[in-house]
């Protein structure tokens, strides 16, 4: 992370006008009433949720700050801001809710962040085709709630969801607690408006599948804001499930519980949740939380229509005999809780030399438990590890791990990067992948080339030829 | 340019000038060459024809290529029917069918890893003989690979339960025209940026070769159970095919045959209570009976498409949707007994599960008659577009209206998905010479394609764009496309593969 003081870094916004106009004097003359560029908006919007800097913060240090922060109501207005930091060479930041944990919404070029949440608008729902059109902005659990007043849910669950918006999910592949029923982001969508580099517009069509070429939504989904500026989205929504239940199982051995997991998914029982919590995380995380439990635990959740709920029950209790069940009630303890853990980060932060951190990577069913093993290996006698599983496939699952450390006396952000070091070093060479949910940023950048080979380079490649002038995004993903 | 620096430089490579073997690969399954075929005309012959047998023999022949300037056209198993690997002059086509190896199944995280050339039917009968199913039945089945599934986004009969091959690639090793040997990681999902990927699936050989795949794979189905239900008319089995779905139900199969497509799917046994009255009847029974296509095509039906049409307008609508549930034992039989309810409730009359046996039995059967019909002096061809349920009525109507009155045709529903469907049309005609049909096959096109665009149909759901479909993909792709050619600058600046294809070439002036 580039780090610096307040102000002191000269930028391609503040450089000496040539044409009598600064790029501040146009943005302006743009945006007027929606650009700031106060101090406290710069430094609020300097960085996002990632540990490393909120480390960096208790420490007293500030990164890179922002020249100014847009606020764009419409896609116009995006493509008038593309057009002009291609004049000036401006690095541009996409911002939905800042939510990232891996610094992808960090300015760290300075220039422009572009939040989007003023286009918040629920545009359109189709409830013949069940899908719904939102711009990028909007807020997720408001989305939630107004799809829920209409009888809908978008079947998308992250814990962000009360601070990420729709377009931060598209932009960093998201998923969501729910997902083994639903799908993941890119499942949910059918088409995007997004705005390119040079400030062209793009739709793709909502049709339900096309052989036309490469899916070019799923090319600007997970990039991150270095390929354009996703501005609006039509998505897939749901009818309000007739009926929730829960299955919970307590296993002796986490092995126990991954093998009832992967035989689940075998057999094609599709729950909305599956959670394997290892003994550790069972211990600590949900015990933080009020539930006392030992062992590893299981929690299945169905959600639907009532006859499909109780068949899937029925093809799932064979199969976690090796188990004892905990009925129902794990299950509607977490349902009421869900949300709240990520907010439990802040306390142990607090703590002068206290790190905390969570690592979702994913592996197929014959790698998964030795990159678990890989990663506990790698941090024994370092942090505390504890780690769950829940996001299930039938080719593989993902895990979970939330790390707390004391750096004892060490400066914490070395301490910190070690950690990191120590784990992805892991994960990749157990041959899993080093990010489930979360997305690369600046954290992960270090390992995108070992995890996409070749590809990095088409990555690279593809990025100067959609915006020659790198003005989006710049400096993430490990790109220039 | 002379093909012995190619024999020099990667001297075991199988190489071929022979007339022959340029005549078999100057053509595909486009039907306009099937027309063209009658008037002798064969098409460009592509320089020569190759079979590697390996990924590096394959880098070896980009570099060639590079040199030389030589355009290279993957090919599969020929199989493609919007021409997209016709060849120019000097152009080799690199036949991947040598590389046809299955290399490896884990059993653990039910993935198969395959080479490209595959044939489809070989892997499904490797694979069944372990117990498991890829899922994936095209109708080219036996003429189509592994390779050419992913390179054109294939989609099969089963799709609706399997998905399509897009959600059935877990990895993908590809050759860059650079010579570049890529792989994509075998993880079940990552959040590592753009979904490569799906960049290669769809990009029909304009981006890369594809040399080896990894699927998914899944366990045999323990029970399948067939029902067919009878429904009024094509917007009532509509409701009941999106009803399926949007409870939530996965059946592998969902097909609803339009009025005409239901009286023509075959010669299948007739339900003991489908009676309608007088001449009508004779009718019905008569178009069911027969090869309807050839009888239709020997009386010269298709020069009054018209007639045809306004004849089966007066019959009794009625249209058939055939669905099938197969998977593990209890678990199917819950999830069919709620999709029968569905339907029911929804007024389609439970035939029982002989329509969908008769169909499952002779689901490969009506790609292969059509040879029959061009030898009558017509031709037929079929195109596949998609949309919302919200816009499938106009858009189905919209394109029967287009052409009803140069060609006699039908539809079938065959993809269903939460949000939308598929429409599968079939129409046939025929004009008096084969330049004449060459000139109305093309203005049918025309029509089928502008009217699909007009009703916000997306052009192709399942047989990719190619040469026949490239004039309109600009226009379907809403600027994507200015993507899709950044990304063919970046892989492949020089143009060399698969050039003329996709609209990748084409001007402004080109595109409609």
């Amino acid at each position: 992370m580039t780090t610096g003081t307040f102000g002191t870094q000269p930028s391609a916004a503040q450089s000496p006008p040539s044409t009598g106009q600064t790029p501040i004097d146009a943005l302006h003359v743009l945006f007027p009433q929606r650009v700031s560029t106060r101090q406290v908006d710069r430094v609020v919007y300097h960085r996002d949720l990632s540990p490393a800097q909120q480390l960096a913060v208790r420490e007293g240090t500030v990164g890179m700050l922002p020249d100014a922060v847009v606020w764009p109501e419409n896609v116009q207005d995006v493509t008038s801001l593309l057009r002009l930091a291609n004049e000036h060479g401006i690095p541009i930041v996409p911002w939905g809710g800042g939510s990232s944990v891996v610094g992808a919404a960090t300015p760290v070029r300075g220039g422009i962040v572009c939040d989007l949440k003023r286009m918040n608008r629920l545009v359109q729902m189709d409830e013949r085709s069940l899908l719904y059109v939102a711009e990028a902005g909007i807020n997720g659990e408001d989305l939630e709630r107004q799809l829920n007043a209409a009888g809908f849910t978008t079947g998308h669950f992250p814990s962000s969801i009360y601070c990420s918006t729709l377009g931060g999910w598209l932009a960093t592949r998201s998923a969501g607690q729910m997902s083994t029923r639903y799908g993941k982001i890119e499942d949910l969508v059918v088409s995007l408006e997004a705005v390119l580099p040079s400030g062209r517009v793009i739709q793709t069509k909502a049709a339900p599948r096309s052989a036309t070429g490469p899916d070019i939504d799923q090319l600007l989904v997970g990039s991150e804001g270095t390929l354009g500026v996703i501005t609006r989205a039509t998505m897939r929504m749901f009818p309000l499930p007739e009926s929730r239940r829960f299955v919970c199982t307590v296993f002796d051995s986490l092995n126990a519980g991954l093998e009832a997991v992967r035989l689940l998914l075998r057999r094609g029982v599709r729950p909305a949740v599956v959670r394997l919590y290892d003994e550790l995380d069972t211990t600590l995380a949900l015990s933080s939380l009020g539930l006392e439990m030992n062992g590893n635990l299981l929690i299945l959740g169905f959600e639907g229509r009532h006859a499909m709920v109780e068949a899937e029950m029925n093809a799932a209790r064979p199969l976690l005999a090796a188990g004892e069940d905990a009925g129902e009630g794990p299950g509607e303890w977490w349902y009421e809780h869900r949300y709240r853990i990520s907010y439990k980060q802040s306390v142990v932060l607090a703590g002068e030399q206290m790190v905390v951190d969570t690592c979702e990577v994913a592996a197929t069913w014959s790698r998964i438990r030795e990159v678990y093993a890989a990663v506990q290996r790698a941090l024994a006698g370092y942090v505390t590890v504890l780690a769950h599983f829940s996001h299930a496939y039938p080719e593989g699952i993902s895990i979970y791990f939330s790390f707390v450390g004391n750096a004892d006396g060490h400066p914490a952000a070395g301490f910190h990067a070690e950690l990191w070091r120590r784990t992805l070093d892991a994960v990749v060479s157990a041959g899993g992948s080093i990010s489930h949910h979360h997305g690369i940023g600046l954290l992960k950048a270090p390992w995108l080339a070992a995890e996409l080979g070749g590809l990095h380079a088409v990555f690279a490649r593809l990025k100067r030829e959609l915006d020659p002038n790198n003005i989006l995004n710049p400096g993430k993903m490990g790109l220039p | 340019m002379s093909l012995d620096t190619l024999r020099t430089r990667i001297p075991d490579l199988v190489v071929s000038v022979g007339e022959a073997d340029r005549i078999n690969y100057a053509r595909d399954l486009y039907p306009l060459t099937h027309i063209r075929m009658q008037d002798a005309r064969i098409g460009t012959r592509p320089r020569a024809v190759v079979w590697p047998q390996s990924a590096a023999q394959i880098a070896a022949l980009t570099a060639w290529a590079a040199e030389t300037g030589t355009p290279l056209i993957p090919y599969g198993a020929g199989s493609g029917v919007c021409g997209g690997t016709l060849a120019s002059e000097d152009a080799v086509i690199v036949d991947l069918k040598r590389m046809n190896r299955i290399v490896d199944l884990d059993e653990i995280s039910l993935l198969v890893r395959v080479q490209p050339g595959v044939i489809g039917e070989d892997l499904e009968r490797w694979l069944s003989r372990r117990g498991y199913t890829l899922g994936h039945f095209p109708s080219s089945i036996y003429c189509s690979s592994v390779g050419g599934w992913v390179a054109t986004r294939s989609g099969g009969q089963f799709s609706t339960k399997y998905g399509k091959i897009e959600d059935m690639v877990v990895a993908q090793e590809v050759v860059l025209p650079d010579g570049e040997i890529v792989r994509t990681r075998t993880t079940p999902r990552a959040a590592t940026g753009p979904d490569w990927d799906q960049l290669f699936v769809g990009s029909e050989g304009t981006l890369g070769f594809i040399t080896e795949v990894t699927l998914r794979v899944h366990p045999a189905p323990e029970v399948r159970c067939f029902r067919g239900f009878r429904f009024a008319d094509v917007p009532s089995a509509l409701a009941g095919m999106r009803s399926l779905l949007q409870a939530g139900l996965r059946p592998a199969v969902t097909r609803l045959y339009d009025e005409i497509d239901t009286l023509v799917a075959g010669n299948r046994k007739p339900a003991a209570d489908d009676v309608v009255p007088g001449w009508k009847q004779k009718f019905s029974r008569s178009l069911r009976e027969h090869n309807v296509f050839l009888q239709l095509a020997q009386r010269t039906a298709f020069r009054h498409p018209k007639m045809v049409h306004a004849l089966v307008d007066m019959l009794p609508g009625s249209c058939l949707l055939t669905v099938m549930f197969e998977g593990a034992a209890g678990l199917t039989e819950a999830e069919a007994d709620e999709g029968w309810r569905i339907l029911s409730e929804l007024g389609g009359r439970d035939l029982g599960p002989a329509p969908g046996e008769a169909w499952y039995a002779t689901r490969y059967h009506v790609s292969y008659r059509q040879s029959a019909l061009f030898a009558a002096g017509a031709f037929v061809d079929t195109c596949e577009v998609a949309t919302t349920w919200g816009a499938i009525d106009d858009l189905y109507l919209g394109m029967l209206r287009a052409v009803q009155s140069q060609a006699l045709i039908m539809a079938h529903f065959s993809h269903a998905y939460h949000e939308g469907v598929n429409i599968y049309f079939t129409f046939a005609a025929t004009a008096g010479t084969p330049a004449e049909q060459e000139r109305l096959y093309e203005t049918i096109w025309e029509r089928l394609m502008e009217s699909c665009l007009r009703y916000g149909g997306t052009i192709s759901h399942h047989h990719g764009i190619g040469f026949s479909k490239q004039r309109w993909l600009a226009r379907e792709l809403g600027g994507g496309m200015e993507v899709f050619r950044a990304a063919k600058r970046a892989i492949d600046p020089r143009g060399l593969l698969n050039p003329g294809k996709m609209g990748l070439a084409l001007s402004e002036g080109e595109r409609r």
